[in-house]
């Protein structure tokens, strides 16, 4: 049934990869919640929650709030933090909440902006989406508000956009997928993850995105800057998946990520097929089979006879319910599966 | 440098604390994120949330039907809790939202569920969330049609953020819920319901062997209910206690729906009070409760435990078993400091808020959730933090989380809090 999962648990929300977005960059965070979507977003799919502070906050919505539309108060509430904390600009985070109530992020905007004097991003998740979906809203967001080429230095960087620490392969990590990338490029990199990266636009000579929550703000880039992009996850050679010949495989990922390993796979081994499938965006030219549900997934699994399949844990369980005579190999994905629990052994 | 919220006890004791009381309110502020408020938003991060709450109702599993975020902790937590294979979800998307067709599809969904389990279970508790609750959605009703359309007991609830500081809040809810199925039966006058907590009371509590020894020989726990039928057995006790405050409205349903009478009583760590409260609620029962055996026991394992550390400095936190104020006020009580506490409290633990003023005013209590938490340093010189949370706030110093799900209670609640902090004292020394 559409929607049912009986085997699989609910992702990572597009309000976690909004926060993900913007979790460094030193702005008020604010999610539009009652207090269990802020829960989710930092106890869960958050990894740098428990090592690093990030001023996010939920707005502490109740019924009565939602109910007669008590946008000023939440302002009010806002302001309060602003004169205790200090931040470079405020974001609303939507949740399932505002969506319901028909808030107009818009008009928050201004009215904050010109409550506040700062800079307000509202970003319009819903909690019914995907991470990538609100990352990719967030990078909009950012670049519409901040981009600018004007504080150049010509420096010839390299941008880096998807690289956020939920959405990479098993040991990967932004900084080291930068360097692998710095090296080919023989450059210095951004990683998109501060509001400077965004305000000297003019330093980068080429967007290289590694998951397609970024590929919306490259294909701006490349219209508002004229910056060129190319999507590439560059795996780490030491990768390993146990395959052997003749294996059908199917990778289970962030499309692009999913794609390199293909590569990776077919270029190492022979006589051997791959498919990639992705429950998120799948990206440019639609290389990786769409997945929108659970049904999708194993209606896949039982038509095509894979041998192995390569995915998080926690699809574990479906794969099995397929029936299939599959050998797993486990992908992990921390938008899938998420935070395996470091933060209750504080 | 800001500095974070904070009034010592005295500043409480003596000045306007309904002031105080509402300046914690999410309605006055936003709610701060750090690792030690996470239980604040998300309960089920520690110890029990709605939904694994829910599950506490033996052969049942949980369908949540919400927006996918909804359901998101429980990906991680039906894990490691042991309970994935009983939650079930139904994603709504933005349609849903706007028709309500999410609420035509349960039937349909429960069944398809229900199709591949074996055994099949008795209960499907149908879980709400903030949504439903804007869009006004009469969740009784619908499970009644499910129950008549599946066959199968359906019990809704409500995990309902958005009306926490309400009437109802969802903890309330749930509690409800759990016990709405218990019907009247012929009255066994041996028997009695603990209701209040999701997991038992530890083996060793008093309770028990004193009950057994007044004649209360049938004693039921929801958390120890094996069947469903073990569940409905619960229908003869002759009376409810009730232990947390909140299943207080439930043990009222009870009363009203099915005449079933209660009491209640509560967690302590202060010896005088604990002893008090059995001795009223002998007289309540018209019982003789004889604890003097294990107030004894207690009183010479504290002796035991001061002898071994007679100074020692407390912070305390929020994600414990047991009320912030009241176990600050008893370990005060017993000799030591107590430097601070990081706990929202309400006009409830004023009283202990009180008694904490007069044996250390200078006591500084925190509100984990103000913004201004965001430039919390640790100060002051802390031996052992108590609770979850309490690593956060001090993370030099030693932390008993005394955050078990099997609950403590009574003298034994005391020994296991002491023997926990011997424990691990010994450990990091």
């Amino acid at each position: 049934m559409k929607g049912l999962m009986k085997y699989l648990s609910p992702f990572a929300s597009d309000i976690s990869g909004a926060v993900a977005v913007l979790y460094e960059m030193g702005g008020l965070i604010v999610i539009l919640d009652a207090g269990g979507c802020t829960g989710n977003v930092c106890g869960f799919d958050e990894p740098r929650f428990v090592h690093g502070k990030s001023a996010v906050f939920s707005a502490g919505l109740r019924d009565l709030d939602a109910i007669l539309g008590r946008d000023t108060t939440m302002l009010e509430k806002t302001e309060k933090a602003l004169k205790q904390i200090d931040a470079k600009f405020v974001a609303f985070i939507g949740t399932p909440v505002p969506a319901v109530i028909g808030t107009d992020f818009q008009a928050l905007t201004r009215l904050g902006e010109r409550r506040f004097n700062l800079p307000v991003l509202s970003i319009d998740t819903t909690g019914m989406d995907n991470f990538d979906k609100g990352a990719e809203k967030a990078y909009s967001a950012v670049l519409s508000k901040f981009g600018s080429d004007a504080n150049t230095k010509k420096e010839d960087k390299v941008g880096i956009l998807g690289a956020l620490p939920q959405d990479l392969l098993p040991g990967d990590t932004p900084e080291l997928i930068a360097k692998r990338i710095a090296i080919c490029e023989n450059a210095d990199y951004v990683l998109f993850n501060n509001l400077i990266d965004f305000q000297a636009i003019g330093d980068i000579k080429k967007n290289v995105v590694i998951a397609p929550s970024g590929l919306k703000a490259a294909e701006e880039m490349n219209k508002r800057f004229d910056i060129p992009f190319e999507i590439c996850y560059p795996v780490n050679q030491l990768f390993q998946i146990d395959i052997h010949e003749g294996d059908r495989v199917l990778i289970v990922h962030q499309a692009f990520a999913a794609e390199s390993l293909k590569q990776e796979i077919l270029q190492n081994h022979s006589n051997i097929s791959v498919d990639t499938a992705t429950f998120f965006i799948s990206g440019v030219n639609d290389k990786s089979i769409q997945l929108k549900e659970e049904d999708d997934f194993l209606l896949l699994i039982q038509k095509n006879n894979y041998t192995v399949i390569a995915a998080d844990d926690l699809l574990r369980d479906a794969v099995n319910a397929a029936d299939q005579k599959t050998r797993f190999v486990p992908l992990d994905h921390f938008v899938i599966s998420g935070n395996d629990g470091e933060l209750y052994d504080v | 440098m800001q500095q974070p919220l904070f009034l010592t006890a005295g500043q409480i004791a003596n000045g306007d604390y309904n002031q105080f009381l509402k300046d914690q309110l999410p309605s006055s502020s936003l709610i701060y994120s750090s690792p030690a408020t996470l239980a604040y938003n998300s309960p089920g991060a520690q110890g029990y949330g709605v939904k694994r709450a829910g599950l506490t109702m033996p052969e049942s599993i949980m369908l949540l039907v919400s927006p996918g975020c909804c359901g998101r902790n429980s990906t991680i937590l039906g894990r490691r809790g042991g309970y994935s294979n009983r939650m079930f979800y139904l994603n709504m998307n933005e349609t849903d939202l706007i028709t309500g067709r999410h609420l035509k599809k349960i039937s349909d969904a429960v069944l398809e569920i229900l199709e591949g389990l074996s055994p099949r279970p008795k209960i499907v508790l149908i879980c709400l969330t903030c949504v439903d609750a804007l869009l006004g959605t009469d969740l009784e009703r619908v499970c009644r049609k499910v129950e008549k359309e599946t066959g199968v007991i359906v019990i809704p609830t409500y995990m309902y953020a958005l009306s926490r500081e309400g009437i109802k809040p969802p903890m309330i809810a749930v509690r409800q819920a759990l016990y709405s199925r218990i019907r009247r039966k012929p009255v066994n006058s041996h028997a009695v319901n603990l209701l209040g907590y999701f997991a038992p009371l530890d083996d060793h509590c008093e309770i028990y062997p004193m009950f057994h020894k007044a004649g209360l020989t049938m004693i039921r726990e929801l958390s120890r209910c094996n069947t469903y039928n073990e569940y409905l057995d619960m229908g003869e006790a002759n009376f409810n206690l009730i232990l947390n405050p909140e299943a207080s409205p439930a043990g009222e349903d009870l009363l009203k729906r099915e005449q079933m009478p209660y009491i209640e009583i509560s967690r302590f760590f202060k010896l005088k009070r604990i002893q008090k409260q059995y001795k009223l609620l002998g007289e309540a029962l018209g019982i003789k409760l004889d604890d003097a055996k294990y107030l004894k026991e207690t009183q010479s394992l504290i002796k035991n435990f001061k002898a071994g550390h007679p100074s020692l400095t407390f912070s305390v936190g929020q994600s414990l078993n047991a009320n912030p104020f009241e176990l600050s006020a008893s370990l005060l009580s017993y000799g030591y400091s107590v430097c601070d506490i990081f706990a929202s409290y309400g006009s409830a633990d004023l009283p202990f808020i009180f008694e904490i003023a007069q044996q250390s005013p200078d006591t500084r209590i925190y509100s984990g959730i103000s913004p201004k938490m965001y430039y919390y340093n640790a100060e002051g010189k802390v031996d052992i933090t108590i609770g979850k949370d309490g690593a956060y706030y001090h993370p030099d110093a030693v932390n008993v989380p005394f955050c078990s799900d099997i609950q403590p209670f009574g003298y034994c609640g005391v020994n296991s809090l002491f023997s926990e902090i011997d424990t691990i004292l010994e450990e990091n020394a």
